[in-house]
């Protein structure tokens, strides 16, 4: 027993360097840890979908992406069968209220046609609508179809579209003209340049953005708008959430 | 309306001597000065001074008052005002006696006269766009016709393309594309005339120059089978530039005026369209032998129902495809040049002359 006392008392030295050691290879283990996890954050928005674009297999398809939505009260001016068969996401609507003005702003692409669409306004419901999705969605893109080109009564209508084309409107026509859109709005590499320029986006919400960016990228499932830094003002909000529905493609 | 017109008339209230335009008219409450006819005679001298807005004396000793309204320049002149009431001089102080304005009635009678010509204005416009509301029917059918022109061509014809499906129709089928084209395409002119701004309205998408010029070509081409009696002229199109440019859906109209005008006014031989690539930019050209347009008329050849005085002895018209042409050049970023080179001969008493009407674009941003 006295040997076995001497013999534990003999190794002092190795309990002193357990004792010192233990932590600090536990606090060297989190470091490590650590650096490891905010090294693989990538340092700018353009970086996060390069690394993105080229581990993945194919890169996204814009049209599996965009919503559009077609506010007309004579829909079968629009070739909306062709559309879906073409692989767009294509929502109809003949009328609108008041009340889903905030649901109609949400989309990417509006066909928006002038008359007879707001059922609360038939006759200025189309120019005040276009006035309030400007409002709630400034990147939202919108198509003013209309053959009231020819009344100054409409010019704010017109010029407040992004384009402008008359009715019946041929799928040929009306491919081009989403396509164009989609690629304004929803190209990855112009997301990520514009969210790398802008001024709006304080460091450490970038930072933050750009982790949570890359986790919903590598987990394909788009982040949702209440999970966005609270310091993001609309622009960048916006743009996030469709870079973020980009990459989870 | 002009106000330079009105006036004279005595419909509208004039209470002081007022000069507006090449218009004098005496004021109701007071007349023109003698003195000012004696010291400028007919012509006012202060109307034609570049003097700023409100009262200023004018070089005789005289207050006048300059503003504008509703675009014209109107003077208020040989009047006493804050600036010339104190003037010493024995033979002023008499012209100026009884003769006395402020700045403020004066505005409460133009802001009258303002009033008057908005209500007119909107009057104006509320009538012309109660006329105007028929017209949105029309111009759908007609989109939708040319649609379906062209699917029944494609369709009945099996061309590999529109123009190549086209180029196999029937007469009949070609006149129904020709006249369903030339429809839509009228139409929308005509909503440029009435609203020159939508000119500007749709977005640019890459086009090729080309293909449109060549489908253009096309459909002026074919022979109407029912309008008996009438020739065109055979037209061609020549040049070589396949790149595609950005430009807006209105730009068609200016080619397609240009050519419908060489096409109205073409007194023998070809109309011929070309393209070239220049330095940094394209160049269109539609040119075609007819009417000399003389040396002074060159710059008002695309005023609002302008027409050369050739053009008036070769055939009616009123004027306005020319300046559709040229609003919907400027909406697309360029203007469009005219030459007109004698031949030195005459047809019918008209003297002749190559006319070529051409324009460029610039090529930055075009695609191979």
């Amino acid at each position: 027993m006295d040997a076995l006392i001497a013999w534990f008392k003999g190794l002092d030295w190795l309990a002193n360097a357990l004792a010192v050691l233990t932590p600090v290879i536990g606090i060297g283990a989190f470091i490590w840890r650590w650096r490891k996890k905010t090294s693989s954050i990538p340092k700018s928005f353009t970086e996060l979908v390069e690394s993105v674009i080229k581990t993945s297999l194919m890169p996204p398809s814009l049209k599996q992406i965009g919503q559009i939505a077609i506010v007309d009260d004579n829909i079968s001016d629009f070739p909306v069968a062709e559309l879906k068969r073409a692989g767009y996401n294509i929502k109809t609507y003949k009328h609108v209220s008041v009340s889903e003005f905030d649901e109609i702003s949400k989309f990417d692409i509006i066909f928006l046609d002038m008359l007879d669409i707001v059922k609360d306004d038939p006759t200025e419901g189309g120019l005040k609508l276009i006035q309030t999705l400007r409002d709630k969605n400034s990147r939202q893109r919108i198509c003013a179809v209309s053959s009231k080109k020819f009344d100054p009564a409409a010019i704010a209508f017109f010029k407040n579209a992004d384009d402008a084309q008359n009715k019946p409107m041929s799928a040929q026509k009306c491919v081009q003209v989403i396509d164009a859109f989609l690629s304004e709005k929803l190209d990855p590499r112009m997301l990520a340049k514009e969210l790398d320029t802008t001024t709006d986006l304080p460091s450490v919400e970038k930072r933050s953005l750009l982790a949570q960016l890359s986790e919903s990228a590598l987990k394909k499932a788009p982040l949702a708008m209440d999970r966005l830094p609270s310091g993001l003002t609309e622009k960048p909000r916006s743009l996030a959430m469709d870079l973020s529905r980009v990459l989870a493609v | 309306m002009n106000l330079s017109q009105v006036l004279p008339t005595g419909a509208l209230s004039c209470p002081w001597p007022t000069a507006i335009g090449a218009t004098k008219v005496s004021g109701h409450r007071m007349a023109v000065s003698g003195y000012c006819v004696k010291k400028c005679g007919d012509s006012p001298q202060c109307h034609a001074t570049d003097a700023p807005k409100g009262e200023n004396l004018c070089g005789h000793g005289l207050s006048f008052f300059r503003h504008d309204v509703a675009g014209e320049r109107i003077t208020v002149f040989g009047l006493r005002g804050e600036k010339s009431k104190n003037n010493r001089n024995p033979a002023i102080k008499d012209a100026l006696r009884g003769r006395s304005v402020t700045d403020a009635e004066l505005g409460l009678w133009l802001g009258a006269i303002e009033k008057l010509l908005d209500q007119i204005s909107g009057d104006f416009k509320s009538r012309q766009l109660e006329m105007l509301d028929p017209l949105h029917d029309p111009i759908r059918l007609a989109k939708q016709i040319q649609q379906v022109a062209e699917k029944v061509v494609l369709s009945s014809s099996g061309g590999a393309s529109l123009d190549d499906a086209i180029e196999k129709a029937s007469p009949e089928l070609k006149s129904l594309v020709k006249a369903a084209d030339l429809l839509s395409d009228s139409f929308d002119l005509l909503s440029i005339y009435f609203n020159p701004e939508s000119a500007s309205y749709s977005k640019s998408y890459y086009m090729s120059l080309h293909g449109l010029l060549r489908k253009l070509v096309g459909i002026f081409s074919i022979s109407d089978i029912y309008a008996q009696g009438s020739d065109i002229p055979r037209i061609y199109l020549s040049g070589s530039f396949h790149r595609s440019v950005p430009l807006r859906e209105s730009f068609k109209l200016v080619p397609f005026a240009l050519i419908t005008n060489a096409i109205k006014y073409c007194a023998e031989g070809p109309v011929r369209v070309t393209i070239n690539e220049l330095h940094h930019t394209v160049e269109v050209a539609v040119e075609s032998v007819g009417p000399l347009i003389e040396p002074d008329e060159l710059q008002n050849i695309f005023g609002k129902r302008y027409r050369g005085k050739w053009a008036r002895k070769h055939s009616s018209g009123s004027g306005v495809g020319l300046y559709l042409a040229d609003i919907v050049a400027k909406a697309n970023g360029f203007t469009i040049k005219v030459r007109s080179s004698p031949k030195g001969r005459e047809t019918n008493g008209i003297p002749m002359a190559t006319n070529r009407f051409s324009f460029e674009i610039p090529l930055q941003g075009a695609n191979t």
